[in-house]
Order: C-alpha cells, then sequence, then structure tokens
C-alpha cells in the first residue's frame, strides 16, 4: 500500500477532525475519583509537551492499588487516584515517575 | 580510508559552531528525549523533495516513511524505519519513473544523561543507526552502513531545544581495494520549538519550529575520484507542531540555505514533510 500526499492530506483532515471531537478538559478530576478512594497530587519535572502525558499515566496506572492517573505539564504535576484501603507508598509512585523519564518532585497532597 | 580535506573540516566545525548557537530538533530527524519504558511510538512522514539541473533536468521524489519505536528501557530506545518512494525524472525530454521501497533502517537510542529540575530539563543521548540494504533498484545502496550519533536535548520552560549530529561509515563490509570505496557523510540536525497552549487545556498544543539541517559527503572513490558524488547542503527549515494528547500533527518546509554541488549533479529544490505521529 503507497499513500501519496493527497490520501495524507485526508488523513490530516480526519485526525484534526477527531482531535476536536474528542476535545475535553482532561486535567479535570473525574467525579467518581472524588467519591471513593485517595486522591494524590505529585509534583513531577521534565514533561515538556501533552505527549508526555500518556507515558507517565501509563505507568502509574500499571501499579498495582492505582485505579487513574492524570499528568499536567503545564503545572508540572501528576494527579493519582488509589484504591481505597491500599497501602501503596510514594517510593512506588516515585519509580514509576522515574520510568517514565521524569524527577519526582514534592508530594502537594 | 577516510580522507578529511581542509574545507570540509573547516565546514564541520562550522556547523558544530552553529549547534551551540541554535539547537535542532525534531522533525525531520528523530533527535529527542527517550520516551518512557514500555512506550511505542508510530509514525508516518510523508516526504516530497526536488532536484533541479542543467537544461531543464528535473527529479521529484515522494516518500511515504513509516517508522515504529519502542522504550524498551527508560534509557533505552529501539527503532525501525522502512519508506516506499516514488521518483520522476525528466532529462532532456527523457521521462521515467520508478516505484519501490526503500533500505530499511534500524536504531537504538541509550540515554546517557537525563537531568529534570522545575524550570529545566537536559538529556543526552547516543545512537547507532544501522542501514540495511533491503530496498529495490533503485532506491537501494546494496551495502550496509552504520551512523553512530549523538543527541543533545535542552528545555527551558516551554522552549525546546533538540541538536544531533551523525557520522555515516559506508559499505561496511567492503574489505577490498580493488572495488570503488564509498564516501562516509556526516549531518548535523539543529531545532529550537517552543510550545504555546490552546486555550485552558495542557493536552493541546501547538510549536512553531525552526530547523538547521547540514550534511557533507564524501566522494566514492577507486582509482580515481567520482565527483558528482560529493555534496554539501545547508537547510533551514520552518515548520509546525500541533499536538493533542498522544498525537502530534507536523509539517515542515525545508529550503536549500547554501549548498555545493559539483559536476553535473543536480540541485536541490526545497522539500516538504508532512507527518503524523502517535504514542502509546
Amino acid at each position: 500500500m503507497r499513500l501519496n500526499f493527497q490520501n495524507f492530506r485526508l488523513m490530516i483532515l480526519l485526525a484534526v477532525l477527531a482531535m476536536g471531537c474528542s476535545h475535553n478538559t482532561p486535567s479535570a478530576i473525574p467525579e467518581e475519583w472524588k467519591a471513593s478512594g485517595e486522591i494524590r497530587i505529585y509534583e513531577v519535572f521534565g514533561m515538556d509537551c501533552p505527549g508526555c502525558h500518556g507515558g507517565l499515566e501509563n505507568q502509574l496506572t500499571a501499579l498495582d492499588g492505582v485505579d487513574g492517573a492524570k499528568a499536567d505539564w503545564v503545572q508540572k504535576q501528576v494527579t493519582v487516584w488509589v484504591s481505597q484501603g491500599n497501602l501503596i507508598g510514594d517510593e512506588d509512585i516515585h519509580e514509576a515517575i522515574k520510568r517514565a523519564n521524569f524527577t519526582p518532585g514534592d508530594r502537594i497532597k | 580510508m577516510i580522507t578529511l580535506k581542509k574545507q570540509n573540516l573547516t565546514a564541520i566545525i562550522g556547523m558544530f559552531i552553529f549547534v551551540t548557537i541554535l539547537n535542532a530538533g525534531g522533525i525531520s530527524v528523530d533527535a529527542g528525549l527517550t520516551p518512557a519504558e514500555n512506550r511505542w511510538i508510530v509514525r508516518y512522514q510523508a516526504r516530497q523533495m526536488e532536484r533541479t539541473g542543467a537544461m531543464d533536468a528535473s527529479m521529484t521524489t515522494t516518500m511515504d516513511v513509516f517508522n515504529l519505536a519502542y522504550g524498551i528501557r527508560p534509557h533505552l530506545t529501539l527503532m525501525v524505519m522502512q519508506g516506499w518512494a516514488n521518483r520522476k525524472s525528466d532529462m532532456m525530454g527523457q521521462i521515467s519513473e520508478f516505484t519501490g521501497r526503500n533500505d530499511m533502517m534500524l536504531m537504538a537510542k541509550y540515554r546517557l544523561l537525563r537531568v529534570n529540575t522545575r524550570k529545566t530539563t537536559l538529556g543526552i543521548a547516543a545512537t547507532i543507526k544501522l542501514l540495511i540494504p533491503t530496498g529495490e533498484d533503485p532506491f537501494t545502496s546494496d551495502y550496509w552502513s552504520v551512523s553512530p550519533g549523538i543527541f543533545l536535548s535542552p528545555r527551558w520552560n516551554k522552549w525546546a531545544l533538540d541538536a544531533s549530529t551523525e557520522f555515516r561509515l559506508n559499505d561496511l563490509f567492503n574489505n577490498r581495494d580493488d572495488v570503488l570505496q564509498r564516501g562516509w557523510e556526516t549531518s548535523v540536525n539543529c531545532a529550537i520549538a517552543r510550545q504555546i497552549v490552546l486555550g485552558n487545556n495542557s493536552a493541546f498544543a501547538i510549536a512553531p519550529v525552526l530547523e538547521m539541517t547540514g550534511s557533507i559527503t564524501q566522494p566514492d572513490a577507486s582509482a580515481t575520484e567520482f565527483a558528482d558524488s560529493r555534496e554539501s547542503v545547508i537547510f533551514l527549515s520552518p515548520g509546525m507542531k500541533l499536538t493533542y494528547q498522544s498525537l502530534i500533527l507536523e509539517v515542515l518546509w525545508q529550503h536549500p540555505l547554501w549548498q555545493d554541488i559539483p559536476g553535473s549533479a543536480m540541485e536541490y529544490s526545497s522539500k516538504g514533510l508532512v507527518g503524523i505521529r502517535y504514542m502509546l
């Protein structure tokens, strides 16, 4: 299969449309997180664009006891949703941040 | 045997000095920082380039290039790149067209240094590329090449600077003196970009990019030198990146600022590049 510039222009258009349609506010904390479990916020250094969010969030949600994570490269922080009653330590969170090639700072909350 | 002429040495030193003033990164070269562990990056680029010569001779090449990269460890990234090309040539009215597969490239990037602070990030990575002659005629080099290189990636707030340089040794497994000796190539790429957040959503950003790319290709040689295989060129390239979460759209226009193309070889005209990148 070969793609040429005309096909690619169509791909770009579709991608931009998809981006526009799925536009939301990912930095907002979902209501379900507030309802149960523990919300923690950590400083993270080294994120330089929105593309960094996914790598960090994947590392954190791979941990047992972490139900969700939302990174924000502008605020330089990540919000972590820890399961109710889970005793996951800050060290585990810090190690996951390092596996994403970032540096953990202070725990804000 | 590697030979280095004084003028080429001067040009290389000049390019390195330039890199310290204006750094490179991003669209035309896979520079930058190593991604997170277990992260996949899928990238597609459509490229179009033109060369023109004497007596209205012209050659237009379009390429579809696919990249797949994987962060096997936080400090180690592996990448494979495969392209397909179409080339149309007009030589004094003689029109010809070829379509085929390019050589495959494998790359490993190893993080040597990564320092993240509240306002700045500094990354240094070593790379090695292996070009495997799996392409189809006339898009294959017919020989193996290896390119060691180094990336330098400073970041300051929303500014991103990337510089990379590599040295390509061609025809690795040719030990005979009585056949054509392929010339080596060296290149420097430097870019500067500024992320601009769109609206109140930190997941949406646009980044104007300015790249500068310089390359020097030494002539192939046998008993006599083949002058037409030597070339030096510097491109200045404005571009744009649009990032939404893990999706990046990129556009780059490469304009030849200066070139030294000897003999009857065709000169470079502008190149265009559009791409899409998705990080899983």
